[in-house]
């Protein structure tokens, strides 16, 4: 009995002991993670200037919102035709290139090091250099146009080509989804492409049945990534055409910026930051729900 | 506990790690103090004579830190128990002042724009300037030009200062014109002759225009035509937007054209991240700010300046700032001896002369700081545009509301939509914010 009271003893002091030794992390965790979050759902119910008192305002943020905010409908649309178009782009674009350097030719790590580079460059610096490469004068896409007679668009200032503009731009920053699928294809088993070639199987169905279901976890997680990116777009925009133009561009991350310190609209714009943060999670819970349709998992087949 | 007990290592590690654990959870917590928050220091003991130390305000402001400094020396020099801490907050100036605001944390004196001015009053951020200005003998108000005098007054309540500004004028090229044989313009002209001229001078096939074409997506930019053409963009007590009006929707709709036209003008797309065609010497006229003077003092073509051509009437936009000290300040008596320091003749003349601009003191202004030497400018015309020019307007909810008006006059000037169709809605919309403020 005096024992297991020792033991127990013991057991608090070094849970307490414990704690203690995390307790910095705990503290910052609590003081600048878990509070600010707790503090923005709050906030979405009230109306905020940040220079006047808050006022509650219950679900008023919400209501405004969904029936009498057309922009708001207008960023979720911009954001929604990003995520569908740009993410399949650059995850094809992305395997495309890793294919291409998955080669056995030479200088490979050099050119393997050449299309990583540009995922390096700051996204302020890179919106900068395509604020020139879509100049329409002078801008090297509209030249490489002009040599095949057709006359490229004024692409940021018009509300047709803005969007699609930066859907464009957004290939170029492929680099870490491209090493993360060449690590892929390189951990492909080669017997299970020796397999194939005794089945008869050509480049192609080698592609479709040994590349594509042994590269669907790494694409899978890719994607995962790549869509909740695509809803929290931002920094090229508010770069380069700050929603513009005629709101062709407001992503739903800048049009929650701009409320929140242009409009000075605190409350509104945690309620945009909440309502965002459930669709992230309704798309991503129907990626994970979806994902066992084809997504193929190596170690399945032994367990099943 | 027997009183000689000994602390164990054990119990002392843990004496050290809840300690430390509370500090850190006090400290975060803590509300911050600035050093400015400092007051005077506290009353020394008659016995011992203590140097006192000098109390510090903080000036936050966004434009360059030199602009200051030679004011600070003087202001040192008489005196000596104030120390100047200079803060310039170059980029998201508005974003950092509201949220130092809403953390209670704003400097002990700012330079904000127009819009904040009043937006700080309305909400009690700034405190009302008058009792101190009444308690100044030698305070001259009558020596400030009313336009930038009057604007920061709420019931009577002045919560700012300004001290330079900038007016919008109108640039041109004396050599373009020679070349063209078009005799140099007027005073009196209007908005017809100024299309006029262009269109003489302009040979788009050489990518030289009249005109560097309209600022699309500023839309300050855009009042100074309404204005012009006798219309108005908001009524006095900002409670009804005006741009839907005749005034308002034919002076955008005369300037779209010209700018769909493409012929005085390049278009959207030529202009395009072109810089500005002015300085480079292929648009022979431009109507932007004072600012533009310091640029083009080292160009090689002769240019001069005239006011900004009239429709209906003779206005043109006014930009500056206003000095203001928040409710947070400690030391309100520093804080004031140094705005009314920076806003008076020798300070605000310092501060001007420095960045080129004219004064908010009449005063001031007769010793001209905005005249480059060596140059045959018309340069009383700069000082004159504070007398006609109307200030950017600061209506409440400014960023809704001109985000509203930014994306109507957007759509004119890019042709996507006619003036007529889409200011009515638009103003009707900047009144339903206006009033939710």
């Amino acid at each position: 009995m005096e024992r297991k009271r020792f033991y127990t003893k013991r057991r608090l002091r070094q849970t307490i002991e414990g704690y203690l030794f995390i307790s910095p992390w705990i503290i910052g965790f609590v003081l600048f993670t878990a509070g600010p979050i707790v503090a923005s759902f709050v906030l979405s119910f009230f109306s905020w200037s940040l220079i006047r008192p808050p006022r509650l305002v219950w679900f008023d943020n919400y209501v405004v919102m969904f029936t009498r905010d057309p922009l708001f409908w207008q960023s979720l649309r911009v954001t929604m035709v990003y995520v569908v178009v740009a993410v399949p782009l650059q995850l094809l674009f992305a395997l495309f290139l890793a294919i291409l350097l998955n080669q056995k030719v030479r200088l490979i790590p050099f050119f393997r090091t050449l299309f990583y580079l540009p995922s390096q460059v700051s996204s302020v610096a890179m919106a900068v250099i395509f604020l020139w490469i879509y100049h329409p004068e002078l801008g090297l896409v509209n030249d490489l146009l002009r040599l095949i007679g057709v006359q490229g668009p004024a692409w940021l200032i018009s509300p047709q080509w803005a969007l699609p503009a930066l859907i464009g731009m957004s290939l170029w920053t492929v680099g870490g989804s491209m090493i993360i699928l060449l690590a892929g294809l390189q951990d492909i088993p080669q017997h299970l492409y020796e397999a194939a070639a005794l089945d008869g199987a050509g480049e192609l169905a080698k592609f479709r049945y040994v590349t594509l279901p042994m590269l669907s976890p790494v694409i899978f997680f890719i994607l995962v990534l790549g869509i909740i990116a695509g809803f929290q777009y931002f920094a090229q925009a508010y770069v380069m055409t700050r929603g513009g133009p005629l709101n062709a561009t407001l992503f739903y991350a800048l049009y929650l910026y701009l409320n929140a310190f242009n409009f000075l609209k605190m409350g509104y714009a945690a309620a945009l930051a909440w309502i965002l943060l459930l669709i992230i999670m309704a798309v991503t819970i129907l990626q994970l729900r979806l994902a066992r349709y084809w997504v193929y998992y190596e170690f399945e087949e032994t367990r099943r | 506990m027997a009183a000689d007990s000994k602390i164990s290592r054990r119990d002392f590690l843990r004496l050290a790690g809840m300690t430390a654990a509370s500090a850190t959870v006090l400290a975060a917590c803590a509300p911050v103090i600035q050093p400015s928050a400092v007051g005077p220091a506290p009353q020394e003991s008659p016995e011992v004579s203590l140097p006192k130390a000098p109390v510090e305000i903080v000036y936050a402001f966004h434009d360059p830190a030199d602009f200051r400094k030679e004011a600070v020396e003087l202001f040192s020099e008489r005196f000596p128990d104030i120390r100047i801490t200079l803060q310039q907050i170059p980029d998201e100036f508005p974003t950092k002042i509201f949220t130092m605001a809403a953390a209670g944390t704003l400097p002990d004196v700012v330079r904000v724009w127009e819009p904040m001015v009043l937006d700080f009053g309305r909400a009690n951020q700034v405190i009302d300037l008058q009792p101190f200005i009444d308690a100044q003998p030698d305070f001259n108000a009558e020596d400030f030009l009313e336009n930038f005098y009057d604007f920061p007054v709420i019931a009577g309540k002045r919560y700012g200062i300004a001290d330079g500004w900038n007016g919008h004028v109108a640039y041109y090229n004396k050599d373009l014109f020679d070349q063209a044989g078009v005799s140099y313009p007027s005073e009196e002209w209007d908005w017809d002759d100024y299309v006029a001229i262009a269109r003489q001078i302009s040979r788009p096939e050489e990518r030289i225009w009249g005109d560097i074409g309209l600022y699309i997506g500023w839309l300050h930019w855009s009042h100074k035509l309404v204005w012009q053409n006798g219309g108005r963009i908001y009524n006095d007590d900002y409670t009804e937007c005006l741009m839907g009006s005749p005034e308002a929707i034919e002076a955008l709709q005369y300037w779209a054209d010209l700018q769909q036209e493409a012929v005085i003008m390049p278009s959207p797309a030529q202009a395009e991240g072109l810089g500005n065609l002015f300085q480079a010497g292929r648009a022979a006229m431009q109507r932007v700010g004072t600012w533009e003077i310091g640029a083009l003092a080292e160009s090689e073509f002769a240019w001069d300046l005239l006011p900004e051509p009239k429709r209906k009437e003779r206005r043109t936009l006014l930009h500056t700032a206003f000095n203001v000290i928040p409710t947070t300040t400690r030391d309100k008596e520093s804080a004031w001896k140094w705005l009314n320091f920076i806003v008076g003749p020798e300070g605000q003349y310092l501060y001007v002369k420095k960045n080129a601009t004219p004064g908010t003191r009449r005063s001031v202004n007769e010793k001209m700081p905005w005249a480059r030497e060596g140059l045959d400018v018309r340069w009383e015309v700069v000082p004159q545009a504070g007398e006609y020019g109307i200030l950017v307007p600061a209506p409440p909810n400014v960023g809704e509301v001109e985000k509203i008006l930014g994306d109507a006059v957007q759509a004119i000037f890019l042709g996507r939509a006619k003036a007529a169709d889409i200011l009515p809605e638009a103003a009707a919309k900047a009144t339903e914010a206006l009033r939710q403020a």
